[in-house]
């Protein structure tokens, strides 16, 4: 879908499933960047149809950053504030931890420790893009909260920067949809002359 | 509603007006519902039940192999049939807060509809205020306040979660939803109970001993409608501490998502489902003992009630045989 | 390998492997292994419609990837390999021309190659008739083809015949010495091939001298160390030239004298002491050999940054220390890459409390030893100064001084110009630009002289030698049961000028070979041989005239000197086959194996194994750990991903044993032991096999260890040791221990 607004990216995920090979090394970086609680899985791989020949892949998932978020659309409280590139965030100062954006999320993004008395939830905790909260970004507190604001700082989220087989792409849609087609055409037109974008990296 | 009848000479229909009245309600409201108004899958949520009741929740209602390479992708790592259930949770949560001040308007239009027929209140005439009889044991007592007071805590901090947008969210209303949570669960074992003392009708079976029977079965016997609001107390309180544990038991977990996501939207439904329509009948049972007629607050404390009391107002309370004189 | 074609090491590179038009792996899992690197592969498969063959006895990550996959009977490589081989002989696919000129003995092979008929192999290896013809036809004519293997082909009782028999078939189809081609043999751990390389092991001196009194007093006069002082070392002099005892067998050096043990050959003493550096000895098949052994020690020393395992599992409880290393990051050097290229590493932060680097550990060891300015002799040597610096100097001393395989390049200044150049490099080809033109990152070796370009693709001689080219080498001799082993004519490296076939370079042979004349002064410094030319002259000269020092050989199908002189199959110690087990049995037992009487037949007869021992034992990794694991389970996240040691079992085989999924289980091996793992249903074994990850330990037989870990060092995650149930059986020549291969029997707990 291409994006209408010409003033701003539209950011997305996309996980390349021929490439993934369930190395975790997204889902490690992420709780490592973000120093997460070990119970939350902001980000997690699966596999899909394990040990059958023609049929196992493996995906990485997190947050989809929607653009109709129903997580957006539930939350009784309305912590939730989507940024005009598209990524999702919210507040967990205003969050009540009711877990309704759970329930509405098809993706199960979001997250919850369970560190309340009798083993009661906190607030959700989700993939934030490494776009931090509505606290004042780069602050103690943001990254306290939410963890690193990389998109801050110009920096690829931690996952796809960290992607071993470079399978989980990140960025405006327009840019992954490019990476990846080029991927897909460039398939049985031999070997490349330099790595994708490295013309635009060192000049070549 | 109205005074007791004489049971003889009455027609099938006035003798059960009342449950038909209500039985014609809730015809109603679930056609509308369930035929009408929900953009749920019926049919998938029938097959969900055939499921579960064979022990699978995971919402596949279908063999895995038989599901197209996307579909395996879509139940294994987010769960199945998102369509088919979780738009109407979507629409549930989004709805209420919106449509919920207008049906408890309506409710209360309802009762005051009823409480001007009824011409005003009932009220006992007390001389004697000194001839009390004990009516509630000690153990009755507790339990009768312990109902109360968690269910009105349930009630203002349920609705501080579904008015989240009056409260603004924060550290109080984060409180509010997390002791719901604890104090749902500490209701389970209040309504069991209550469930069983308040169960009056079980004069049609025979019994031992009155005097031990009285201290902890609720004495008295049911008007229709009071049945009704017993009987309402019970199956909707079943399904609110049901899918209320289920709820706080089944802590959100990523690894186990896939597989118990599409059962707990199913159960967290029955829980908004069970919670509104309890509502109803416990306004109604607030109606009944409180508001048509005036109630003895001092003798929910004690659980003594002067005899005049219970001669005018409930008679059928005075023709418990240890109490008859 | 080596003794193939003259170096051991991976023929080509990972980035090459975007070259191939067919990948083959055999007993490897990149997609676990190398995820990273994994990324060649995909793009191989990507944008050179290259076909993926794995073949391994469990559907691997890298298998979900794959084109074809063939379900190999663990230890059966080598007939698959002949069955695969008769295929292409018969239909006349192999390369003749390239066989003619540069192999020699394959007429051997191809006589061996017809005692294995397409049904016989497949019953033999478990593998679809049908599946191999389709991979043979599409490996042999889509070339150019490389063929990747790791432990799965070299963790067997023959995996010295395996790893023969994999460069034969590539040397069959022509695919050595091209770009796409090769044997890429993937290495593990972060600069194990640094590690082989200067040896670390006991039956060689660094740079693979082995132990003549040549290389030793080559040595000593490198290092700057009296020879006699040296010999004077060892408890007589006749022991400097003989092997040492193996990782793998270590404590068989200890245990020796008891009843069932290995007898050994150590001078008539045991093994007292233990000093274990940087090494996950509980991954060492037979844990509780080595638990035993351990209790059995005078003294035991564990220097790492986490607590090795090793000091958990043994009840010693006085004379065994733990000494605080640093990691990687805490320290400065070069680090050898699997595919023989060098990379400079910077020192990131100081040791950390009480932390020491290695070297300074390894120093202070040596100062109240007493040897401590032997020892950094050598680095101060060449300027002849009074301190050294550390590392630079140390690297620049193994640049001079080995020359077998022309280190000669590896200059710290070299390597540390790469690093700071490191994005100027081709991703496939490795060759710079700009600053870097004429260099091939990380220079791999051989690196001939201080300004070789390095050699990237091995054995091509498409290339001249100053770009890295070659021949075979020259190791064995020249000419072999009349037949000449030198190389074909014509087939020179481009540029040389000598068109056909020569000799390894010496002092004697320079001026005939390469056709040139020496002059009186260069007559007086020039070395031995190439191998030992401290003036270096013979490298330059050999660079000016286009020509390896080395010499320019054909590769040999057959090696003389083994037990096998071509690979033949013998079935694994511990096989499911009993009946194969007599048309294929192991060796003979080897006395005096490493310092150890090693049985084989022996082992293999003992009794019918594969009656009360059915099931195959795979053993392999996960992606989230790494050797004994002690690391990555002290950290949480990775820990999270696998917290249990765990067993992938079929669901049929499980239900036959009435193991339930996610149930404790049993595992029996045939030595006795056994341990208790969750049961984890996966459809990526079959069901006569099960598989097991080696990163676990903590627990003994069931027994939990966690209460002797010190204060707040235990990981989080703790399991049985794979080890614990891998069963006896050492390769014939590495003693490399038979961990993929064994037998095992289940059982519900």
């Amino acid at each position: 879908m291409s994006n209408n607004n010409v003033d701003y990216a539209r950011m997305k995920f996309y996980c390349d499933e021929q490439r993934c090979i369930h190395c975790d090394g997204c889902s490690v970086a992420c709780a490592e960047a973000h120093e997460l609680p070990v119970e939350i899985s902001r980000r997690k791989v699966v596999t899909v149809n394990e040990g059958k020949q023609g049929m196992e892949f493996s995906l990485s998932v997190a947050c989809m950053h929607c653009t109709d978020a129903p997580c957006e659309e539930v939350c009784p409280v309305d912590c939730f504030y989507i940024r005009d590139d598209g990524i999702v965030l919210h507040d967990k100062d205003k969050c009540i931890g009711c877990s309704y954006c759970l329930y509405a999320c098809p993706f199960g993004a979001p997250q919850f420790p369970s560190d309340g008395a009798f083993g009661t939830k906190g607030v959700m905790d989700k993939c934030t893009m490494c776009a931090g909260g509505p606290e004042e970004t780069n602050s103690h507190k943001e990254r306290e909260l939410y963890g690193q604001n990389r998109i801050a700082e110009g920096k690829v989220p931690v996952c796809a920067a960290m992607c071993s087989t470079k399978a989980l792409l990140v960025g405006d849609a327009e840019s992954v949809s490019n990476v990846y087609r080029e991927r897909v055409l460039s398939s049985g037109h031999g070997v490349q002359s330099a790595p994708y974008g490295w013309d635009k990296a060192y000049g070549k | 509603m109205v005074g007791i009848k004489r049971m003889e000479n009455k027609s099938f229909v006035s003798e059960y007006k009342v449950y038909l009245i209500i039985g014609f309600l809730f015809a109603l409201l679930t056609y509308w519902y369930f035929w009408l108004a929900t953009i749920a899958d019926i049919s998938y949520v029938y097959q969900f039940l055939l499921q579960i009741a064979q022990g699978n929740i995971t919402g596949l209602v279908v063999p895995y192999e038989s599901l197209t390479h996307h579909e395996q992708m879509e139940a294994t790592l987010f769960g199945s049939n998102y369509n088919a259930i979780a738009p109407e949770v979507i629409r549930a949560f989004e709805e209420r807060q919106h449509l919920l001040p207008i049906v408890f308007a309506v409710e209360f239009v309802l009762f005051a509809t009823m409480f001007i027929i009824a011409k005003g209140r009932k009220q006992a005439t007390i001389t004697r205020e000194e001839d009390k009889v004990q009516v509630y044991s000690l153990f009755q007592r507790i339990v009768l306040m312990l109902n109360i007071i968690i269910m009105i805590y349930l009630f203002i901090t349920g609705f501080s979660i579904t008015f989240g947008n009056w409260t603004g969210g924060g550290e109080i209303a984060r409180f509010m939803r997390s002791t719901h949570e604890i104090v749902g669960v500490g209701w389970i074992p209040v309504w069991l109970i209550m469930t069983i003392i308040a169960f009056k009708d079980h004069k049609h079976f025979s019994r031992p001993s009155m005097k031990v029977w009285n201290k902890i079965f609720l004495r008295g016997s049911y008007k229709p409608m009071n049945r009704i609001n017993y009987y309402a107390y019970v199956a909707f309180g079943f399904l609110l501490v049901l899918s209320g544990f289920i709820i706080w038991w089944m802590s959100p977990d990523a690894a186990t998502h896939a597989e118990t996501i599409q059962f707990k939207r199913f159960i967290l439904f029955i829980h908004f489902m069970g919670s509104a329509i309890i509502s109803f009948f416990t306004f109604e049972t607030i109606y009944s003992y409180f508001v048509s007629v005036k109630g003895y607050i001092p003798g929910i404390i004690t659980g003594k009630l002067p005899v005049e009391y219970l001669e005018q107002l409930r008679p059928d309370v005075l023709e418990e045989e240890d109490l008859r004189k | 390998m080596a003794n193939t074609w003259g170096y051991g090491a991976m023929t080509n590179s990972l980035g090459d492997i975007q070259n191939s038009k067919a990948i083959i792996i055999f007993g490897a899992n990149p997609a676990v292994n190398h995820p990273v690197g994994f990324q060649h592969f995909l793009k191989a498969k990507e944008r050179n419609n290259a076909k993926i063959i794995v073949v391994d006895p469990r559907f691997t990550k890298t298998a979900a990837k794959a084109d074809y996959y063939a379900q190999i009977r663990p230890g059966t490589d080598i007939p698959f390999m002949y069955g695969m081989l008769n295929i292409i002989f018969e239909n006349g696919w192999h390369d003749k021309g390239f066989i003619n000129d540069r192999v020699y003995g394959m007429e051997d092979v191809m006589k061996e190659a017809k005692n294995w008929p397409i049904e016989r192999v497949a019953d033999v290896t478990g593998v679809d008739a049908d599946l191999i013809v389709q991979i043979t036809k599409h490996y042999a004519q889509h070339t150019p083809g490389t063929l990747i293997w790791a432990m799965g082909l070299t963790q067997h009782s023959n995996g010295s015949s395996n790893t023969r028999m994999a460069p034969i078939l590539q040397l069959a189809l022509g695919n050595m010495g091209v770009e796409g081609g090769g044997c890429n043999i993937l290495r593990g751990h972060d600069n194990v091939q640094g590690a082989t390389d200067m040896c670390c092991l006991s039956h060689t001196l660094p740079g693979y001298y082995g132990l003549s009194d040549g290389s030793w007093k080559y040595f000593a006069k490198s290092w700057g160390v009296d020879y006699e002082w040296l010999k004077g070392r060892f408890k007589t002099p006749e022991w400097m030239n003989k092997k040492g005892f193996t990782l793998s067998r270590w404590w068989s050096g200890v245990l020796a004298g008891n009843p069932g043990e290995d007898a050994i050959h150590n001078n008539g003493t045991n093994l007292k002491a233990l000093f274990v550096m940087g090494n996950g000895i509980t991954s060492t098949a037979q844990t509780k050999k080595v638990k035993e052994a351990l209790d059995a020690l005078d003294l035991a020393v564990f220097c790492d940054p986490f607590v090795n395992e090793g000091a958990i599992i043994t009840d010693k409880q006085d004379d065994v220390y733990i000494l605080p290393a640093g990691t990687q990051f805490e320290t400065s050097g070069s680090v050898t890459a699997t595919n023989r290229s060098a990379q400079w590493r910077t020192e990131v932060v100081k040791p950390m409390y009480e932390s020491k680097a290695d070297q300074d550990i390894m120093f202070e060891l040596a100062k109240r030893l007493g040897f401590y300015d032997e020892l950094t002799a050598g680095m101060k040597i060449r300027e002849d100064k009074k301190e050294y610096k550390w590392p630079e100097d140390a690297t620049d001393e193994i640049a001079r001084i080995i020359k077998t395989i022309g280190l000669t390049g590896w200059t710290a200044k070299r390597l540390k110009e790469h690093q700071e150049n490191w994005h100027m490099f081709d991703e496939v080809s490795g060759r710079g630009y700009g600053k870097m033109t004429g260099e091939y990152y990380g220079l791999p070796w051989p690196c001939w002289t201080e300004s070789h370009s390095g050699s990237p693709v091995l054995y091509n001689i498409n290339r001249s030698v100053k770009d890295g080219g070659m021949g075979f080498r020259n190791r064995f001799g020249l000419e072999h049961d009349g037949q000449d082993l030198l190389a074909g004519a014509g087939s020179a490296p481009k540029g040389s000028n000598n068109k056909d076939g020569y000799p390894e370079i010496n002092r004697d042979n320079i001026e005939e070979v390469l056709k040139i004349k020496l002059t009186a002064d260069e007559k007086s410094r020039i070395g031995k041989n190439w191998k030992v030319d401290t003036s270096n002259i013979i490298a330059e000269k050999c660079m000016e005239a286009g020509m390896a020092p080395y010499g320019n050989a054909k590769a040999r199908a057959k090696v003389w000197t083994f037990a096998d002189q071509i690979p033949l199959h013998r079935e694994p110690l511990h096989s499911p086959r009993t009946d194969l087990v007599k048309e294929h049995p192991s060796f003979a037992d080897k006395k005096n194996h490493y310092r150890v009487d090693t049985r084989y037949i022996s082992e293999q007869t003992k009794q019918d194994w594969a009656k009360d021992f059915p099931i195959n034992l795979v053993t392999g990794r996960l992606v989230n750990m790494n050797g004994a694991g002690m690391e990555n389970r002290a950290s949480k996240y990775l820990a999270k991903l696998t917290p249990e040691m765990f067993c992938d079992i079929h669901p049929d085989l499980a239900g036959r044993y009435g193991i339930r999924d996610g149930e404790m289980m049993w595992i029996h091996s045939p030595q006795g032991t056994k341990i208790k793992v969750k049961s984890h249903y996966s459809y990526s074994v079959s069901p006569d096999r099960v598989f097991i990850p080696i990163h676990f330990a903590g627990v003994l037989e069931g027994e939990s260890l966690l209460h002797k870990y010190p204060d707040g060092t235990a990981p989080y995650a703790i399991g049985e040791s794979a080890n614990t149930v891998t069963n006896y059986g050492y390769d014939i020549v590495t003693q490399i221990p038979e961990t993929k291969g064994g037998l095992c029997q289940i059982a519900r707990v």
